[in-house]
């Protein structure tokens, strides 16, 4: 049998929405190269496997990196096939390499199940992993398991992988930033079958594109930029010809980008979305495109701005709106205000671009008074759902503390991590009294409550609140001592204002 | 009614269910005026906006249907759908009130994120979560 180059998966945790786009990313650029490379996406297989009523708790189990969860005997037997499928899946096609997509935290007990499993198989693949949820302190725990890792962006750390060159910077170690984007091959989501997606789009396919990396501003919450330290951008001809491409070569005309935003750089998104209105004009495509984007101050914008952004397709745009108070907004450097949002939103409206919300509930700086300005930023726009511009709202599973986030390094310090070493509930608030775990959890599910009192649709609540009751079910263990010894619930009490 | 115009009125009674009527009265056949099978000139109200409780309701006015007085019999569709009106007769839109809450139920229902399953299953956790916490938080959910 013919050997294929290298195999990349992705694997779950990841939202259910669209195709994983690193292993797609790195297929295109390496077939640019003359290898041969197939992929699998094994996140939507969990869906596939699970779908209706276990499909909650298996997502559930994949996103709690601690194994002491418990779940029925029924959904681990089915998870264990599950994995053995993919093994069998990864080993039939006879890949010189096999790379495991680590999307995130999320990813990593997938991860870690599937090392495990390959070990147990007789193959001479070598195995690399890459991926934003790769980080040091988790390496140790897998490093016996793997040949090689990849931090960072993995398209030129993998050619060099699979050429010999090993010495590369970036092979068991982060790689250096790429500085010119429009010089990697296009994505390839050739091997997947895009029907399972949970879209927004009725019964459309979508495809994932490349725009930028990196962010432009940088919150205290996302630690966008330890992986991308600078932004950069593909010019907008490169972006406008590769969905030209998939438009007159597939028949695809919905997209969406991978970008931490897309808006980032003024100057290439006016010239793309101008080009893409242009598309549209000229063809009656219709190209559509969504994505991540950031609330602007409309002083910064042309006039063109959002009649060039409606007519290009935006469609669904997902804004980091996070809090409704100036306050949290200010603390987490978000650069806009409550009264940026509100106008930025009436110009979407004016304009028929539709948009959804992301929230962070139980930010260390919230106050109660600050979570009712977030409560009262959901009566105020719901005028914008009922007139059909807002989509939606996700409202998360509250804040979580993750190592090397920029809120670590604040000074004074905000929050003390609790000894439950829970990146999630194991954090208390030195700014506010009592903001805790069970603090946040409270106005999670408050918030809850209001945005369905006021009929805003909110982005997969299902999935969250399964999460949510798994992490609680697991906090009230370790409340009771029952998952650990010497449990100190209060942190440090001489750090709390 | 010539040119664009602005109405803007105040319901004070507030039942549940209305309905909000837009009538063209008073074209005539000679109104439209035909050159070599074509409309050249002719007569017509354009729904150009609808503002309820402050909401644009630019998608939802494709709901509003229009059974149009022909001039004459088989003309046309028994009713017609779109924000503009070429026949006499009335065209109607159903809305319930607070309208805010009913265009925002109207919106996210048709959404495949927010389908009654997923709501299902986001209500029973919902429910588990807020039992745990009344069973085993020190702040209670009240």
């Amino acid at each position: 049998m013919e050997r294929v180059d290298c195999v990349f998966c992705s694997i779950p945790f990841i939202e259910y929405y669209l195709p994983a786009a690193a292993p797609a990313v790195l297929k295109g650029h390496l077939q640019s190269k003359g290898f041969v490379v197939k992929t699998f996406d094994f996140n939507i297989s969990v869906k596939e496997k699970f779908e209706g009523d276990e499909l909650v708790m298996a997502s559930a189990y994949f996103q709690l990196n601690r194994p002491k969860s418990k779940f029925h005997d029924k959904l681990l037997i089915k998870i264990d096939n599950l994995i053995n499928e993919w093994v069998d899946k990864l080993l039939a096609v006879n890949p010189r390499f096999i790379g495991i997509s680590v999307f995130s935290n999320d990813s990593r007990r997938a991860c870690e199940m599937l090392l495990d499993k390959l070990k147990e198989r007789e193959h001479d693949c070598k195995i690399f992993i890459g991926g934003m949820g790769v980080q040091e302190e988790w390496l140790d725990t897998i490093r016996d398991k793997i040949d090689y890792y990849i931090m960072g962006e993995g398209e030129l750390a993998c050619e060099n992988l699979l050429k010999g060159n090993l010495e590369f910077k970036g092979i068991n170690g982060r790689v250096d930033q790429i500085k010119d984007l429009s010089s990697l091959g296009p994505a390839d989501y050739g091997d997947y079958d895009l029907t399972p997606y949970e879209t927004f789009y009725q019964d459309r396919k979508v495809v994932q594109i490349t725009g930028s990396r990196g962010c432009v501003r940088n919150c205290t919450f996302c630690d966008i930029n330890t992986h991308w330290p600078s932004f950069t951008w593909r010019s907008s001809e490169s972006l406008i010809e590769e969905i030209r491409r998939t438009y007159e070569t597939h028949g695809i005309s919905d997209f969406f980008f991978t970008d931490s935003l897309i808006n980032g750089n003024l100057k290439v998104y006016m010239n793309m979305v101008e080009g893409l209105a242009n598309f549209n004009y000229e063809t009656k495509a219709n190209i559509t495109w969504g994505g991540q984007y950031i609330v602007r101050k409309s002083k910064n914008l042309s006039k063109d701005y959002f009649s060039l952004t409606r007519d290009s397709g935006a469609y669904n745009l997902a804004m980091g709106v996070e809090s409704g108070s100036n306050a949290v907004l200010e603390h987490m450097r978000k650069g806009v205000t409550r009264e940026d949002l509100d106008e930025f939103v009436e110009s979407f409206d004016k304009h028929n671009i539709t948009c959804q919300y992301m929230m962070i509930i139980g930010y260390p700086t919230e106050t109660e008074n600050d979570f009712e300005k977030t409560l009262d930023l959901f009566h105020d726009h719901q005028k914008y759902v009922a007139s059909g511009t807002i989509h939606g709202t996700t409202l998360n599973t509250t804040m979580a503390i993750y190592n090397g986030l920029p809120l670590e390094k604040i000074e004074p310090k905000v929050f003390v991590r609790d000894k439950s070493n829970e990146g999630s509930w194991g954090w208390t608030s030195t700014i506010v009294p009592n903001l805790d775990w069970e603090e946040r959890i409270r106005r999670r599910v408050i918030a809850q409550e209001v945005c369905d009192m006021l009929k805003w649709p909110t982005i997969s609540a299902d999935r969250e609140f399964g999460q949510l009751a798994k992490k609680q079910e697991n906090y009230a263990l370790w409340k009771k001592g029952i998952t650990s010894t010497n449990i100190d619930l209060q942190p440090d009490v001489s750090q709390l204002s | 009614m010539r040119e664009q115009q602005s109405i803007r009125f105040t319901v004070d009674h507030l039942s549940t269910r209305n309905i909000i009527s837009i009538e063209m009265m008073g074209k005539l056949p000679k109104d439209s005026v035909l050159n070599e099978g074509k409309i050249v000139k002719d007569k017509k109200l354009k729904i150009v906006k609808i503002l309820l409780d402050d909401v644009d309701i630019k998608n939802y006015i494709y709901k509003g249907r229009q059974r149009p007085i022909y001039h004459h019999e088989n003309q046309g569709p028994k009713t017609t759908i779109g924000d503009q009106l070429f026949f006499n007769g009335p065209w109607k839109l159903y809305y319930e009130n607070p309208a805010r809450l009913f265009l925002a139920h109207y919106h996210g229902c048709g959404q495949k994120i927010n389908s009654p399953e997923k709501q299902a299953i986001k209500n029973r956790y919902l429910k588990h979560v807020i039992t745990s916490i009344n069973l085993h938080n020190d702040k209670k959910y009240k």
